[in-house]
């Protein structure tokens, strides 16, 4: 593409190409193969005049990086470049940028025609447009509900019967800017979830002649067989070939029991597999179903709402009934039918049932740019009451990758073996522990080939397959031990505890003999100390954490961080009983956690948080979804949902003050009814506006 | 003959004739040349005036980047 370079600084620079250079349909395009480029921060395209603003990372490579650049927009061809989805920031500000001309449009278009439309024409619009609000509240009305529109049908159609035009008109469109408003503040947020939610699933298991191969998703085509385990989100439409396996398929149906899948029986993408493995055929590769569902949900959900944004709803309606009687008792004792009109103008309830949903709504897009994901305002509410939090300990306080710290091989094993073994068996699963052996393996160069059958994963527990025609188990003690009936001498039992220390112990057993245990050591993340603090500082009081772990390993970890109570080797199924006890107790509980165990604990709390790398059953179970490994961004979301209370609460009382204030003022004769409703409705437009405003500084 | 001294008679003529001759000039292909060149020319600068007002909203953008750049220092 040929283009002028119009601008250029460090870290910025402008392409200029012309009008007629490319197409509007271009532009995400563009905007997209731009961003592309790892070291590129912020791009804006115009197709108007051509225009390519990108702005990169400054520092040594700068100049690397503007020729990279440079060589990059002459070769561009936009004509040549996929469709796809706009990237988000594009998509934001394609948002941002429609609303802003829409409010420009109105503007313009309202004081164009109070200045140069005749008076005879503007009050025929006018009686035209008011008209059919006052339709809309009869019509409300008829259906025996006394609502926020039945007042503005009300408000309209008494100025309209006072022959007091410019009022109604005025009325109309604040009205229409509110919703505009509202609108806007709705679809960014929608725009800025989708992108959050997406949960992405890049690698899939493909069975090919019989062989599992991993493959990236965009290159499974119609037809292919994917293989899908426990755990796991299904990455694709289509039918079941082989095994069985039970579904969540709540993302789709909204019904949490989990379905039988058998052969024959149809899977759908962004499904998950709670128990079992399948194969499946596709029918179609992944699109926004499971997105567009979430989304939906947001949006739509009653259950999702904050109870604090339901009761505002509910009293925005409820107070309509005192403005009319406000109205029948100002005529009465006034008989000025000006005065009592005043009264109608302001309402309470406008304001309230405007400005709460829009700061829950804000409050939910600002956590989505800070990069926590908060599935309805109903959370934010939870967590800012919440008085204790319970951590899950491996993956969560600890560090995302637990390392493996020592193979001790039993049986006549070598060390290297064991850990081949262990690591072929786990790379198929999605947990912290899996990947420390799986890396550990890939560390040491040894080389790990598919030796064993299908396998099967003891949700919590551990694994087991066959190896060479013999039984082989992976996991906790009390799995191998206990359930699989594997015997440990005494002298084996003293060396591991020798040589393990504080150290989580996986346990490998073929043949019911112990091959060997692998020690895991699980650090607690650099920041986790200083987040429990932070917490504290914001008002929680009660620390909690519950493993699977040893007493030992536990306690140490609770003594680093400064927890309050631990509860050490807990069986996965009994996670949930104590966050339902502490809430027995009256607390009320935030459960971060991570793994597949944690998915009964994370329902059982009040509020529920997943972390980055949580396997997609806790993300999908969680009520929030933290996508940055730092776990200070529990406080900065404690912070964000306390000030979204704080905030509510301060509107509410700037709303009654001020409206009571225009009503005694109305009801004195101090202001007409057109001056009420301006002011109410300007104030109304700030308290919305202030509402989107971000609430809260990052903490440093 | 009094028809012809009738006022209103020659405005219903003369608005026929108009008519007709309004309608011959609508369908003419040069009239239909005309209006699509105006039209053309109209999108043009439409277009044009859209390009013209984007690079000042860029240039305004990037002064203002400069100035921001040159306060921090």
């Amino acid at each position: 593409m040929y283009t002028k370079i119009v601008y250029d600084q460090p870290g910025r620079i402008r392409f200029r190409a012309g009008a007629y250079a490319f197409n509007p349909e271009h532009e995400p395009r563009i905007h997209k193969a731009c961003v592309a480029h790892s070291f590129v921060k912020r791009v804006v395209v115009h197709f108007e005049n051509g225009g390519i603003l990108i702005e990169y990372e400054t520092g040594p490579r700068e100049q690397f990086y503007r020729e990279q650049l440079i060589e990059f927009i002459q070769k561009l061809n936009p004509k040549a470049l996929p469709e796809g989805e706009p990237d988000t920031a594009y998509q934001l500000e394609a948002l941002d940028s429609k609303f802003k001309k829409k409010l420009a449009f109105m503007l313009a278009r309202r004081y164009l025609f109070k200045w140069f439309v005749p008076l005879p024409i503007r009050t025929a619009v006018h009686i035209y447009k008011g008209l059919k609000y006052v339709a809309k509240g009869l019509d409300i009305l008829a259906q025996g509900k006394l609502t926020v529109e039945v007042l503005d049908g009300a408000a309209i159609g008494a100025s309209i019967m006072q022959r007091n035009y410019n009022s109604a008109g005025t009325i109309m469109f604040l009205l229409n800017v509110s919703s505009l408003l509202e609108e806007y503040t709705k679809a960014r947020t929608r725009t800025a979830l989708t992108a959050s939610l997406a949960v992405k699933v890049d690698l899939v298991w493909v069975v090919k002649d019989g062989v599992d191969i991993q493959m990236h998703l965009q290159d499974v085509k119609e037809g292919d067989l994917v293989r899908i385990r426990s755990g796991a989100m299904i990455p694709v439409d289509g039918t079941v070939v082989e095994g069985d396996a039970f579904v969540n398929e709540a993302t789709m149906t909204g019904e949490s029991q989990a379905v039988h899948k058998s052969a024959g029986k149809t899977v759908f993408a962004g499904t998950i597999l709670d128990e079992g493995s399948i194969v499946v055929s596709v029918r179609a590769v992944n699109g926004n179903t499971k997105i567009q569902k979430i989304i939906e949900l947001i949006d739509q959900s009653e259950d999702l709402k904050a109870s604090i944004q339901s009761k505002a709803e509910r009293l925005a309606d409820n107070i309509v009934p005192y403005s009319f009687l406000g109205f029948g008792l100002t005529l009465l004792f006034t008989r000025n039918v000006t005065k009592a009109v005043s009264i109608l103008m302001v309402d309470y309830s406008c304001a309230i049932k405007l400005s709460t949903p829009i700061s829950v709504i804000s409050a939910l897009r600002e956590a989505a740019d800070r990069n926590m994901t908060v599935k309805g305002g109903k959370y934010l509410e939870e967590f800012a009451l919440a008085d204790t939090i319970v951590f899950d300990k491996t993956g969560t306080l600890t560090k995302a990758e637990p390392k493996l710290e020592r193979v001790i091989p039993f049986d006549g094993r070598s060390e290297d073996e064991v850990l081949r073994i262990a690591a072929c068996i786990e790379e198929h699963f999605p947990h912290s522990m899996a990947r420390a052996i799986v890396r550990g393996a890939l560390d040491r160069g040894i080389d790990h080939e598919e030796e064993h059958a299908d396998v099967q994963y003891i949700v919590a527990h551990g694994i087991a397959t066959t190896l060479n025609r013999e039984r082989a188990v992976i996991g906790s003690k009390h799995f191998v031990i206990e359930d699989e009936h594997v015997s440990v001498g005494d002298t084996e039992q003293q060396r591991i505890d020798e040589l393990a220390g504080a150290a989580s112990v996986i346990y490998l057993a073929i043949g019911g003999k112990l091959a060997g245990v692998l020690c895991i050591s699980d650090p607690p993340r650099d920041e986790a100390a200083d987040a429990i603090r932070l917490l504290r500082e914001r008002g929680i009081k009660h620390v909690a954490m519950i493993t699977g772990d040893s007493q030992k390993a536990a306690e140490r970890t609770a003594q680093l961080l400064g927890i309050d109570t631990f509860f050490a080797q807990v069986l996965p199924e009994d996670k949930h009983r104590y966050v339902e006890q502490m809430k027995a107790e009256g607390r009320r509980v935030i459960m971060v956690g991570d793994g597949i165990n944690d998915a009964p604990a994370l329902a059982a709390a009040n509020v529920s948080v997943a972390m980055s790398d949580a396997s997609d059953i806790a993300r999908e179970t969680a009520d929030v979804t933290l996508r940055s490994e730092d776990l200070r961004d529990l406080a900065e979301l404690r912070t964000l949902s306390v000030q979204l209370m704080e905030r509510i609460q301060a509107n509410y009382r700037f709303i009654v003050a001020f409206n009571t204030s225009l009503l005694a003022a109305g009801f004195f004769g101090l202001l007409s009814p057109s001056t009420s409703a301006l002011l109410h409705n300007l104030s109304t437009m700030g308290i919305c506006a202030k509402s989107m405003t971000p609430l809260k500084q990052r903490i440093p | 003959m009094s028809i012809l001294h009738n006022e209103k008679f020659w405005c219903v003529v003369a608005g026929a004739v108009g008519s007709a001759i309004a309608k011959k000039i609508l369908k003419a292909p040069k009239t239909r040349e005309y209006a699509v060149k105006g039209l053309a020319h109209g999108m043009k600068f439409t277009a044009d005036a859209k390009a013209t007002f984007q690079d000042m909203k860029d240039e305004a953008a990037d002064i203002c980047n400069d100035a921001k750049k040159e306060a921090k220092k």
